[in-house]
């Protein structure tokens, strides 16, 4: 009997040694591993998405927004039959069934992404078949309602080396921090079924959106410069073109447009070399645009006056070259405001040498060339200015009248704007507010650069520019009942050292109504084949677009 | 006095018993909530959606592109014929400047 009751106790005693063993390994020695596991069970960790800010023009109207699309996504696992699967996707989503079934075939993964962005309609189509194994993934992408208007203004949005959203050009790329905004992190205990827990514990770093950029920009002013521009490079047979227009008071741009273009929303489709925006990066001799910028400069320095006169007959010699006029007549004693009727290269020299040479560089740089504008778009660049050591005499001489100095369009417009606003040096902006995502706003206030112009000599300038279209060649071109101060620009393009004996840039500049400037406007042409000349190919497009801002603006003769 | 000792005792023990009894049952109510909360989640991701797919619409429609070319489908033209009847001053003629 002691005997058997001991076989029991032995047998129960290592029973439960064995239990306590079990017990110890589990509790003890594999405490963090079950720990984390179960950690793992009853919580989950949630990435909050945050969306990329939106861009819109200036009266509220979406240029840029979000669009929601979704990724389509394989479990190998959980998938039954292979090639229904395989068949379906490769109809459905335009794909060769190659490169599904190459990637099923991997047998490493337990979850391949097989295409990204596909539309609410095709996922739909793809979840009727209900494909175990088959899923979808929130995306988002950049959806613009106008297509490609304005695209070299927004950029588009790619992806970095991290695989990441991330814009490039543009707004996109210059406010890509602002607009990205911050993922945030849900982690929360959850049930079996995966539903939180309400009473268990929950840490929440909410997501912040993006924040929303609102322009300067006018779309119906953007799209009636963008469909003239693009009318003109068709009629004048050109190789591209700008137009800038910009409220003088501000900086604001309203419109900014530029041929070639591209497609943001197809960024891929078009050459690398049409993403940069020639407005702002894009560099070219302004011509005789410039001339009313010099003359500006030596009127407010009270060098010359507009009836100051000049013997204009015949070409100057200058360092052992001939400057002529543009079409070869000399009118004899002409007034400095004659010399900007006529567009006189010889009377422009006349009055560089009325400056001294300083003060002509000085000048300049104080319009802002040689340097960029500060311009909230991420591609500006400014072309150097010769050293001042460089400048030899024809260099001042060819500078009075737009030759042999480099611009970009957007240095030249903002530079007369300071004719049509009473002297200052505005920077330009193309973001007029931002706003947060918790409602506030950040409005960007108008900066005034410097003061260049005397006030009263812009309107002596003024001026000469509205007598300068209206004596001028552009004179039959110019809307009845409106004055609109402007100059025509023809400059040569410089290869290799000399410049080309046929190809031109033609230009034209303005502002109107001149009592009160709405807008300043540059139109260029690169290369038109119709005509050499300004006044026959950029100016007609300048005055289009002004008749119909005109119109849209309700501004009265 | 012995008597209403123990009835206060009785009514405390009485009333941290019903205490337990509704803590149990709000936290379980509570605990089982989760479910409500995720179909809410949804509901709410779904008329999200939804606007997005409704402004997208708008925004497409309200478009100046897609506006101008329906204007031409209609026959309409732009038209900026504009008349002058007066004149007006030279700006700087203002001022006393003009030469």
């Amino acid at each position: 009997m002691d005997r058997r009751l001991s076989v029991i106790f032995i047998f129960f005693f290592i029973c439960f040694s064995l239990i306590l063993v079990k017990l110890f390994f589990l509790q003890v020695i594999s405490f963090e591993n079950l720990a984390g596991l179960a950690e793992k069970q009853r919580s989950s960790e949630l990435t909050l998405a945050a969306s990329r800010g939106r861009i819109f023009a200036s009266d509220g109207s979406p240029l840029v927004i979000n669009k929601k699309t979704y990724g389509v996504f394989l479990e190998p696992k959980n998938i039954s039959d292979k090639e229904k699967v395989i068949n379906t996707l490769a109809k459905e989503l335009d794909i060769p069934s190659a490169s599904i079934s190459s990637k099923l075939n991997n047998t490493s993964f337990l979850w391949l992404p097989i295409a990204h962005q596909i539309e609410e309609d095709k996922k739909e189509e793809i979840a009727l078949y209900k494909l175990p194994g088959v899923g979808f993934i929130d995306e988002t992408k950049r959806y613009y309602p106008e297509a490609s208007m304005a695209a070299h203004v927004l950029g588009f949005v790619g992806k970095s080396s991290a695989g990441d959203d991330q814009g490039y050009f543009g707004l996109e790329g210059y406010y890509d921090q602002q607009l990205r905004g911050r993922v945030g992190r849900l982690t929360q205990e959850i049930d079996p079924a995966g539903n939180p827990i309400l009473t268990g514990s929950r840490q929440a770093v909410p997501a912040e959106d993006g924040r929303d950029l609102k322009l300067y920009l006018d779309k119906t002013i953007q799209f009636i410069a963008e469909k003239n521009l693009k009318d003109g490079i068709e009629r004048y047979g050109a190789a591209g073109g700008t137009v800038v227009v910009m409220d003088p008071k501000t900086g604001g741009i309203l419109a900014m447009a530029s041929y070639p273009s591209y497609d943001p929303a197809d960024f891929r489709e078009f050459p690398q070399e049409f993403y940069k925006n020639p407005a702002a990066s894009g560099s070219y001799e302004p011509g005789s645009t410039f001339k009313v910028l010099v003359m500006a400069s030596a009127i407010n320095e009270g060098k010359v006056k507009s009836d100051t006169v000049m013997d204009e007959n015949g070409p100057v010699e200058i360092g052992g070259y001939t400057i002529n006029t543009w079409n070869q007549k000399y009118h004899g004693k002409i007034t400095m405001r004659e010399v900007l009727d006529y567009s006189s290269n010889v009377g422009m020299v006349f009055v560089e040498k009325q400056m001294a040479k300083d003060l002509f560089l000085r000048y300049i740089e104080s319009l802002g060339f040689g340097q960029s504008t500060g311009i909230d778009l991420q591609e500006e660049t400014s072309p150097e200015l010769r050293p001042k050591n460089k400048w030899y005499e024809i260099d001042y001489a060819t500078a009075s009248f737009g030759q042999g100095i480099a611009v970009t369009p957007l240095q030249m417009v903002r530079a007369v704007a300071a004719i049509a606003n009473g002297g200052k040096l505005m920077e330009p902006h193309m973001v007029k507010e931002i706003k947060l995502p918790n409602g506030t706003s950040i409005s960007v206030a108008p900066k005034v650069v410097k003061q260049v112009f005397k006030p009263e000599i812009t309107s002596v300038l003024t001026e000469m520019m509205v007598s300068a279209v209206d004596n001028g060649e552009t004179r039959r071109l110019k809307p009845a009942g409106f004055r609109i101060a402007g100059k025509t620009g023809t400059a040569q393009i410089p290869i290799a050292g000399h410049y080309d004996s046929e190809k031109t840039i033609t230009s034209f500049v303005g502002f109107a109504p001149v009592e009160n400037p709405r807008f300043v406007m540059l139109v260029t042409l690169r290369e038109p084949t119709a005509s050499p000349w300004g006044s026959e190919t950029a100016a007609p497009i300048f005055f289009a677009i002004a008749r119909e801002l005109f119109s849209y603006l309700g501004i009265s003769p | 006095m012995k008597h209403q000792i123990f009835l206060k005792n009785y009514l405390l023990l009485i009333f941290i018993g019903i205490a337990v009894v509704l803590q149990v049952i709000i936290l379980n109510k509570h605990s089982t909530q989760g479910d409500e909360l995720t179909t809410l989640s949804r509901q709410i991701a779904e008329i999200n959606k939804e606007n997005d797919i409704i402004s997208e619409k708008i925004a497409s429609l309200s478009a100046v592109t897609t506006i101008g070319e329906k204007a031409r489908n209609y026959g309409l033209t732009s038209s900026v014929r504009v008349l002058s009847l007066t004149a007006s001053l030279p700006l700087a003629a203002n001022l006393g400047l003009s030469q």
